[in-house]
């Protein structure tokens, strides 16, 4: 008998297959992968962050096969991604040595290098633009080639190397900001090995880049609302743009000494988008008397692609986590970083699809045994 | 190289896959091997299990009367880093004592992680189905039969590491013709009198 019911559940499965085939092509258009890679740049980054994969063409794929569910198609690009092998790992990226495309600070007007905006959505009104149902690609074309005859220069400014100081380093030369010394253990891989608590920072980290968008999002304005200790953070800087990333070469003699070796020895693999934030939060530090002065902490959040609002969620989230007061949920480091990861989370809700005739029986059994039992 | 480092591989790791799920069984990799036209210092059958295994992430170790050149070669191929025979997660034996000694040496996993038991490839000069040695457990309904040519000090050596379940090591045996099986820690073998 439990054959039967596996057959006819097998057929059921791929009809249900090929429904959803169905569902993604009914109106008669198919998406093409290139466009959703070319339009959609802020659900591929979203998709890329959460998935911790750095494929814009695959990203892209994903979202179409998975019909723009952010869950599914970051599903889709975890799953791809366990399946590769992996033979290298890049020498440390330095987030400042950015070929900067957006930098921003609110804590000080004037930052050395400048504010610059960069493409933000900030700026703009959030009125429906109905102009865009006619955009052609000939108009697009022309509208790109008159851009760029006119702004290369703006462009071009984007594109220039990093500020000499960064606003956290003038907070830092006035001794506001607590002083911490460099952290250059080997990064702890949550992907590898499964997490034990008490987690380290690149554990953590690591969690919070990949969360999803939505989670670390939430979590965040939890802590800014007052469910943390958080006081109202200011972010020290915010910037958006590429950065290069090297391999060292594979087959140097082992130990061939300082980084400065390696990174001469090495090769150029690509460059990719990220979103670095540094965020200012002052805390106030006790000292005695009844004397409470205030101190800064920094907060850090990094993103594939331009992620900001996660970016910034995460600094927050950072800084929380260092506290190393558990009391309020968002500085419990087992609630938030079990709980913001979109395969981890998805999964474990839909798993409440499956199956559970037998679980339920019995615990129906022991409703309907225990309602008796009272009655008599 | 005419072997695809992706579909090829995948086809040789579906093969392992398949023998150690079926313990006794024998997988072809002569098709694989031959699109490997390079000249090589190893048993193109063992180079294809190290190809669709290893990567940076795991460790090796070639026990050969002469391992450098073997060790360089899969070491180049794979960017997986060599380790010492009782450290490292894959273990790759060429010749009789050398494989009976790997064995010895392997590690076979801690009872928190018994997976982290290491794979011992060994080269051996021929596999055939049917023969002396007769493996039952789990993937095998009845009993299966299999002749190793290989002398048979590595029976013992593999008995006795794998003596507490579920520690112990997983063998995958290449013969010269490349052709594999493989017989997972949960195999049991009995030589037939």
């Amino acid at each position: 008998m439990g054959y039967v019911a596996v057959k006819g559940g097998a057929e059921a499965i791929e009809a249900s297959i090929e429904r959803l085939k169905y569902e993604r092509l009914r109106k008669g258009r198919t998406l093409d992968a290139g466009a959703v890679e070319a339009g959609m740049r802020a659900l591929v980054d979203q998709v890329m962050s959460e998935a911790s994969l750095y494929d814009e063409a695959m990203a892209a794929l994903s979202i179409k096969q998975a019909e723009g569910s952010p869950e599914e198609a970051v599903f889709l690009m975890r799953a791809f991604r366990s399946t590769l092998p992996r033979s290298h790992y890049s020498l440390a990226v330095d987030s400042r040595a950015m070929r900067v495309e957006r930098r921003i600070s609110a804590s000080f007007k004037d930052i050395p290098g400048g504010q610059i905006l960069g493409a933000s959505c900030d700026y703009t009104h959030r009125l429906i633009d109905s102009s865009l149902l006619e955009e052609t690609d000939e108009e697009a074309a022309r509208w790109l080639s008159d851009y760029l005859r006119r702004g290369p220069g703006a462009v071009d400014q984007a594109g220039a190397g990093p500020a000499p100081i960064s606003a956290i380093d003038y907070v830092r030369s006035l001794g506001l900001l607590k002083a911490r010394p460099d952290d250059d253990a080997e990064p702890k891989d949550v992907t590898k090995r499964a997490i034990e608590f008490p987690a380290s920072r690149s554990e953590r980290l690591q969690i919070l880049a990949r969360g999803q968008t939505g989670a670390v999002t939430a979590l965040g304005y939890a802590a800014l609302r007052g469910y943390g200790a958080t006081l109202h953070p200011t972010v020290g800087e915010l910037r958006v743009g590429r950065v290069a990333v090297y391999a060292p070469n594979p087959f140097a003699s082992a130990g061939a000494g300082s980084d400065g070796v390696a990174a001469e020895d090495s090769y150029y693999v690509g460059e990719i988008r990220i979103t670095a934030v540094e965020t200012l939060v002052p805390v106030p530090i006790r000292r005695g008397l009844g004397r409470t002065e205030m101190e800064f902490e920094l907060g850090f959040g990094l993103s594939f692609g331009q992620n900001e609002t996660k970016a910034i969620a995460m600094s927050l989230l950072d800084q929380c986590l260092e506290s190393g007061d558990k009391r309020p949920a968002v500085q419990d480091e087992e609630f938030v970083l079990l709980h913001v990861d979109s395969v981890e989370a998805t999964g474990f809700i839909s798993h409440l699809k499956l199956p559970h005739y037998v679980t339920f029986q019995s615990k129906l059994d022991s409703v309907r045994k225990a309602r008796g039992a009272g009655r008599a | 190289m005419k072997l695809d480092a992706v579909h090829d591989l995948q086809k040789v790791f579906r093969k392992v896959l398949a023998a150690v799920a079926d313990p006794g069984s024998i997988a072809d990799l002569s098709g694989e091997a031959e699109l490997l036209d390079l000249d090589l210092p190893l048993n193109k059958g063992m180079l294809l299990v190290a190809l669709a295994l290893l990567d940076a992430e795991t460790t090796f170790n070639v026990a050969a009367a002469d391992s450098e050149a073997r060790e360089r070669t899969i070491s180049q191929m794979t960017y997986a880093k060599t380790a010492g025979p009782a450290e490292a997660d894959f273990v790759f034996a060429f010749g009789t004592g050398e494989a009976t000694e790997a064995i010895a040496s392997a590690k076979a996993g801690s009872l928190v992680d018994p997976h982290l038991g290491a794979t011992v490839v060994l080269e051996v000069e021929s596999l055939e189905a049917g023969g002396p040695l007769v493996l039952s457990g789990p993937g095998i309904e009845s009993t299966a039969r299999l002749r190793v040519g290989l002398d048979p000090g590595w029976i013992a050596a593999r008995a006795a590491k794998n003596v507490e379940f579920p520690l112990g090591v997983d063998l995958v045996l290449v013969d010269r013709r490349f052709r594999l099986a493989a017989l997972p820690r949960t195999t049991q073998v009995r030589e037939d009198a």
